[in-house]
């Protein structure tokens, strides 16, 4: 899905100018605050954007916005939207664009980031005082900076979505969502960064190394969790890889199953932390058959009643260990409730009892896990197309899965324009009997 | 961390001494007692909040309050006087509420830092006086200098409580106190972000302060409870190879405890001692991949395997490299040691051979390390094995 040209012409060169006119109509009418602290706060807030961390979706660690504020404030009433707007140029090119040689991004960014930081310098040019800057003028600014901080998320956000949505058409951007959910952390980080601009003014410049120092440590422990959390996620990922290493016609498959998860999910309104836990449920719904014997996994045909007991036993085993890391404990209930059906049947693992509906997010993960089963090759048959698989999920559907789930993962995949399973086979049958013929297909 | 007995003596000691002079003091000053109880309450609070630090332990937020004291009260026995109060008072409310014992090394340590405190404000009006340096960043330059100086100090009676019990090495503790240092700088920051504004901007310098500090104190609480779990996990899934069958039941989880024990007592850095024990918990990991349960595979391979799955995880690139090699003897006869075969890889050997010898043949401590004997300085380091020695017997297991 390689973008054309045109379109990102188009976008940087339109955002290009905007910010270019922008910047000469305030350079005109306003004075440029060519001090010491226009270098300060440019480089903080280079540093800091370069050094931002994406915990999930929703909690995003870096205090460019309060950069942004505190340095409006203290430019004061006339240099506040000019100064503003210039400071943030820094923070247009990142280390990996200048290695990368990217062009696009970088033109985008210093438009927006021109743009919503004007808009911001000017609202607080507003709450400023126009004479000397006193105590009693602390709570206006600060007020007045809060709101500030969300003019600049709120522009930000929709000129980043604008260009994504011109450049990438099929993309499914839900910004306003996205918007709802930084509201809090946005507007205290606006407050905050009035209120140092404002102490800034009173005390003086003494205060930047200290408060330097809490930010960039409360930094550097941000990206470690960030570091951490990914972490969690590749240690597990490694011990999937062990599983299916055994296994040759499963490889993939809970890579594929966890991405299938993930999009159904997000089609259907989980954001952060409980889209991440839908994947890694999904990373982890096989891990039982770690403890499995090794035959049992790779024999061909049905399980005897007494195999199919021995494999549930242990896969529990594994579960109910899993089950006492807290971290874990909800992906493994979502992870063994995958086997149910949608009206009440089938077997239940922890924290699931028979007989009940499972939870929604082991119903996406059923979907998800019954869609690659049937797309992909396995010891007793052949892939089968999308089309039959999908035909297969809508039968099904109000029985073995939620119909909800079922429909929402067709629209997200759809809306992907991938393409799984094979081209041709569309018989079951067929697929059963050919597998027979030639045993060792991988 | 000091003997139980002496321990107790000194915190008692303290107290007493803390109330004493405090009582003392607090007659003798200038201040009106309605702002001295502030200050003792602001004490008293500081003390009882305690965030968890990196090292592993909480830490108060005294020292922050101390330095806010340094910077505006600029009178050594009024700032003595409120600081021992307020220690005394929070110490006493500590005792009441909450079941465990004060902690001696606790109240030694506030000790310490007062002592600085005091040095810092001392040699401050000394300069003030010799040199006329008055002003900000003088004052910038006092909150930097006690920061530090409480920062290590701190750590010094931690490295001291050490001595004696023996458990972990005097390294280890130091090395380990000195792992706090992001919260240090993040609280003395702010204190001194506090002390700087509040005389200008007044009530207003509570949230300038505050806010940032709460962010960075979200920011350590959030990496220490995924520090937590991710531990919690690996230690999960090292008892996969032994729910499969694979591997004797509890052998991973006390070699692990048995190689960070040996670590900490050789004065390892603190991550290196995580990772180390993350090794030892997975070392055997490599056994999930054994096709056929009736053979058993080259030693050898079993680590490779191993670390191939550790190795997916970038987090763990050295644990892995821990892993790969725990199997190889740490020299071949006529030659030298192998540089490839670390000291975490030469720990985790032992550990494990000890264990199992003990676990799965069932022999008495003494006959296990009896058994590491026979192959030592081929297989074994004797270094280790003499420290797994000492380690059993500081124990008590060999009597």
């Amino acid at each position: 899905m390689s973008p054309g040209l045109r379109p990102r012409l188009i976008v940087a060169g339109m955002y290009g100018t905007a910010a270019l006119l922008l910047l000469a109509v305030l350079a005109i009418r306003t004075e440029f605050p060519l001090r010491w602290e226009w270098v300060f706060f440019g480089l903080a807030f280079g540093l800091f954007q370069s050094l931002a961390v994406e915990v999930n979706d929703r909690l995003r660690a870096s205090p460019t916005v309060m950069i942004v504020m505190t340095a409006a404030v203290v430019f004061g009433r006339d240099g506040a939207a000019i100064g503003a707007a210039t400071i943030v140029i820094f923070g247009a090119i990142t280390p990996l664009d200048v290695r990368e040689r990217r062009w696009f991004q970088p033109a985008v960014n210093a438009g927006q980031l021109v743009l919503s930081a004007a808009v911001a310098g000017a609202l607080i040019a507003v709450a400023m005082p126009s004479g000397e800057f006193t105590t009693g003028d602390i709570g206006r600014v600060a007020a007045g900076s809060a709101l500030a901080a969300l003019a600049y998320g709120a522009t930000n956000l929709s000129l980043v979505t604008l260009a994504v949505r011109t450049v990438f058409k099929r993309r499914n951007l839900k910004p306003w969502a996205r918007m709802r959910s930084l509201v809090p952390s946005q507007a205290l980080m606006g407050l905050l960064g009035g209120l140092l601009g404002a102490t800034y003014l009173l005390v003086g410049p003494v205060i930047l190394p200290l408060i330097s120092g809490v930010f960039l440590v409360g930094h550097l422990g941000m990206r470690a969790v960030s570091q951490l959390r990914m972490a969690h996620e590749s240690t597990l990922g490694g011990f999937i890889k062990a599983l299916e290493a055994k296994d040759l016609y499963t490889r993939g498959h809970t890579e594929r199953v966890a991405y299938f998860s993930q999009i159904t999910a997000e089609e259907m309104g989980f954001r952060g932390d409980a889209l991440d836990r839908v994947r890694i449920a999904a990373l982890i719904h096989d891990i039982g058959k770690l403890a499995v014997p090794r035959a049992l996994i790779r024999k061909k045909g049905p399980l005897s009643e007494e195999e199919y007991g021995l494999m549930q036993r242990h896969a529990h085993l594994v579960e109910d260990i899993l089950h006492e890391v807290a971290f874990l404990a909800p992906m493994v209930e979502i992870a063994s409730g995958h086997h149910s059906r949608f009206d009440g049947g089938g077997y239940g693992g922890t924290g699931h009892r028979s007989g009940e509906p499972p939870m929604l997010e082991s119903r996406i993960l059923a979907v998800a896990d019954a869609f690659d089963a049937m797309t992909s090759t396995r010891s007793y048959r052949l892939a089968l197309t999308q089309e039959y698989a999908i035909a297969e999920l809508r039968r099904s559907a109000g029985s073995q899965f939620d119909p909800d789930c079922v429909e929402a993962f067709i629209r997200a995949l759809a809306a992907t324009g991938e393409r799984y399973g094979s081209p041709t086979l569309e018989d079951e049958g067929e697929a059963r009997k050919r597998a027979e013929g030639d045993v060792h297909v991988a | 961390m000091l003997p139980e007995r002496l321990g107790r003596a000194v915190g008692l000691l303290a107290w007493l001494g803390g109330v004493t002079v405090g009582v003392l003091l607090a007659s003798g000053s200038a201040r009106s007692t309605q702002s001295l109880a502030a200050w003792v309450a602001f004490i008293v609070l500081a003390d009882l909040i305690r965030v968890p630090s990196p090292s592993g332990g909480r830490i108060s937020l005294i020292g922050g309050a101390g330095l806010i004291g340094v910077v505006l009260i600029e009178n050594v026995p009024t700032l003595a006087a409120i600081f021992l109060l307020g220690l005394t008072l929070s110490r006493l409310l500590a005792a009441l509420w909450s079941d465990d014992e004060a902690d001696a090394e606790d109240v030694l340590r506030s000790m310490a830092g007062l002592g600085i405190l005091i040095l810092v404000e001392v040699a401050d009006s000394w300069f003030t006086e010799q040199l006329r340096w008055e002003g900000q960043w003088e004052e910038l330059t006092i909150i930097l200098a006690s920061g530090f100086a409480w920062f290590i100090a701190d750590a010094f009676v931690r490295m001291l409580g050490a001595i004696g019990v023996g458990r972990s090495s005097i390294r280890y503790v130091w090395l380990l106190a000195l792992e706090d240092w992001p919260i240090m700088v993040s609280l003395f920051a702010s204190a001194g972000l506090f002390a700087l504004a509040q005389p200008i901007i007044s009530w207003w310098a509570v949230p300038v302060a505050a806010i940032p500090f709460a962010i960075s104190y979200v920011s350590f609480t959030l990496l220490h409870g995924t520090k937590t779990t991710y531990g919690q996990m690996i230690r999960a899934l090292s008892r996969l190879p032994e729910v499969a069958g694979l591997s004797p039941d509890g052998h991973a989880a006390s070699s692990a405890m048995l190689a960070s024990t040996m670590a900490r007592s050789m004065g390892m850095h603190p991550d290196d001692v995580t990772r180390l024990e993350y090794a030892t918990l997975l070392h055997d990991i490599g056994r999930i991949t054994v096709e056929d349960v009736s053979e058993e595979p080259e030693p050898a391979d079993l680590a490779r395997w191993g670390a191939q799955i550790i190795r997916q995880a970038p987090y763990l690139a050295e644990v892995a490299d821990h892993v790969e090699h725990h199997h190889a003897p740490y020299r071949r006869p006529g030659e030298g040691a192998d540089p490839e075969v670390g000291m975490e890889s030469r720990i985790i050997k032992v550990a494990s051979a000890y264990d199992r010898a003990h676990r799965t043949l069932e022999l008495s401590p003494l006959e296990a390390l009896e058994v590491l004997h026979r192959r030592t300085a081929y297989d074994f380091d004797p270094a280790v094995v003499a420290r797994l020695r000492a380690v059993l017997q500081r124990s008590g297991r060999l009597s």
